[in-house]
């Protein structure tokens, strides 16, 4: 029997542009996720690490996601790379240790990430600092 | 109590100079290495830094030291480090500079300040068998675990030998070696298993009681299931070859070049639950397996008397030492011959002693 006459048929994600099931549920999250957003102000995020992605899959959703207008680098204990997509109030976060290795992974549904707020006790600590610069004769503190 | 120990922890973080927004990061990587909701970072990086510094008691007994290596020589030394500022090590006779009687007054110090709050971390078994054997500043580990246990609000057996007793417990058990579980029973009890455990798991767990200040879900052998909760196997990158039957025969055959399933060379990674195969080690760089070796089943109970390392499991585990059980039956057998024969003789001697007469 030639292969031709074998009912099977190959599929190769590469030649799909449809999302994966995966990818299409995570974008409803996202689409629920961001309605609480705008009715409730209700910021929530998504642990990428925590899902049974398949290969490919994180790719699919970064592209169907897209990059949006505002790119972050937070540099404290390692980096942290953190975009907005191209759907506002959708961010992307990715967490590396000092050895560049990925410690977190989040897609956070929010008006601006907490890791690029200013905390007011940092904001006390730099205030002092400040001062202190202001009183000193050298220029650093 | 040291002075420091009065401050929050986030006065603290102030005084290492650690920004809100480098322990905001801590939080978040930490909530994903638990499988804690996203939200558990933001409520962690709020509400730990206005809490006093917890006291952690690390007490070690029938050990190697490899658990402490662990921790201490993590990959990520900032990220793992700042455990150390979460929480207030009062005693470790392995890192602290004291010694003799000023490490003890530590930490009766700790144990009196922190009554009914402090956590102890328990690594290595404990001789059981003579109350004299691993004595330390004169008391013996049975006495020393009981008192300091006594106050604690939880024990964490961190490594095999804590947790199930481990190589000294193997046969044949000169020391009369047992697990924190069988002498610690009125308190909660975490196992973390592994020889060692992987940094990770040890600071993951460390970290949730720290600051939700309960023992997180664990399973029936008390270890937390964020970690355990799956086999080696279940997440082993191997396992399609597995489902395929393809297995290497000897470890430098065309299979094991190809990198097929090791279940054939005694890899353990079926009955074995631990993170190896997600969290991995040094970093995320590799396991056992991906080094091209069987998993030997360290996080598992009994696992230096299983048998063969290099004996599929399907040969069979025997629980004991077979040598010298067999030897005891033999042994039984001879006794019980003996005495058979012994009674044959005295009914012999007692028939001729009466043809005699």
């Amino acid at each position: 029997m030639p292969l031709e006459d074998i009912a099977v048929s190959v599929y190769d994600p590469r030649l799909d542009n449809s999302p994966t099931p995966n990818v299409q549920a995570l974008l409803n999250e996202i689409a629920t996720h961001l309605v609480a957003l705008l009715e409730d102000g209700e910021g929530s995020s998504i642990d990428l690490r925590g899902l049974p992605l398949m290969p490919g899959e994180r790719e699919a959703l970064r592209n169907a996601l897209g990059r949006g207008e505002i790119s972050a680098r937070v540099e404290t204990l390692g980096e942290a790379e953190i975009h907005e997509t191209a759907f506002p109030g959708v961010w992307w976060s990715q967490h590396r240790d000092e050895s560049g290795d990925t410690v977190a992974e989040l897609i956070e549904i929010c008006l601006q990430p907490a890791m690029l707020t200013s905390h007011p006790a940092d904001v006390g600590n730099g205030l002092e600092r400040l001062h202190r610069l202001i009183d000193s004769d050298t220029t650093t503190v | 109590m040291a002075e420091h120990d009065e401050y929050t922890i986030g006065q603290h973080l102030q005084s290492q100079g650690i920004s809100r927004r480098a322990f905001l990061k801590f939080c978040t990587a930490m909530a994903s290495a638990l499988a804690l909701p996203p939200s558990a970072a933001l409520a962690m990086a709020s509400e730990l830094p206005g809490k006093r510094r917890p006291s952690v008691i690390y007490m070690s007994y029938q050990e190697c030291t490899g658990c402490l290596e662990s921790l201490t020589r993590s990959f990520s030394p900032t990220l793992e480090n700042l455990m150390f500022n979460v929480m207030s090590l009062d005693y470790d006779d392995t890192l602290q500079a004291a010694a003799g009687f000023q490490a003890e007054q530590a930490r009766e110090a700790a144990m009196k300040a922190n009554w009914g709050k402090y956590l102890m971390i328990v690594d290595g078994a404990i001789p059981n068998a003579n109350n004299g054997y691993c004595t330390a500043a004169g008391k013996s580990a049975l006495d020393s675990i009981r008192e300091t246990a006594k106050g604690a609000a939880a024990v964490v057996a961190v490594g095999t030998c804590a947790a199930f007793g481990g190589l000294p417990i193997a046969n044949p058990n000169p020391t009369g070696a047992t697990m924190v579980s069988d002498i610690v029973t009125d308190k909660p009890v975490i196992n973390v298993p592994g020889c060692p455990p992987i940094p990770a798991v040890i600071t993951g767990t460390l970290a949730h009681f720290l600051t939700f200040g309960k023992l997180p879900e664990l399973d029936q052998l008390k270890r937390p299931i964020a970690f355990y909760g799956n086999t080696i196997h279940d997440r082993c990158y191997r396992r399609p070859f597995y489902d395929q039957g393809k297995f290497a025969k000897t470890f430098d055959d065309e299979g094991a070049r190809n990198g097929w399933c090791l279940y054939e060379l005694g890899c353990k990674g079926p009955t074995t639950y631990n993170a190896c195969a997600t969290v991995k080690w040094n970093g995320g760089t590799s396991f056992p397996i991906q080094s091209g070796h069987g998993c030997f089943g360290c996080s598992e109970p009994g696992f230096w008397d299983r048998g063969d390392l290099y004996k599929p499991l399907s040969a069979g585990l025997w629980h004991g030492n077979m040598a010298a059980e067999l030897g005891t039956a033999a042994v039984a057998g001879i006794a019980i011959g003996g005495a058979a024969a012994m009674a044959a003789r005295h009914r012999q001697d007692a028939h001729q002693k009466k043809e005699t007469k």
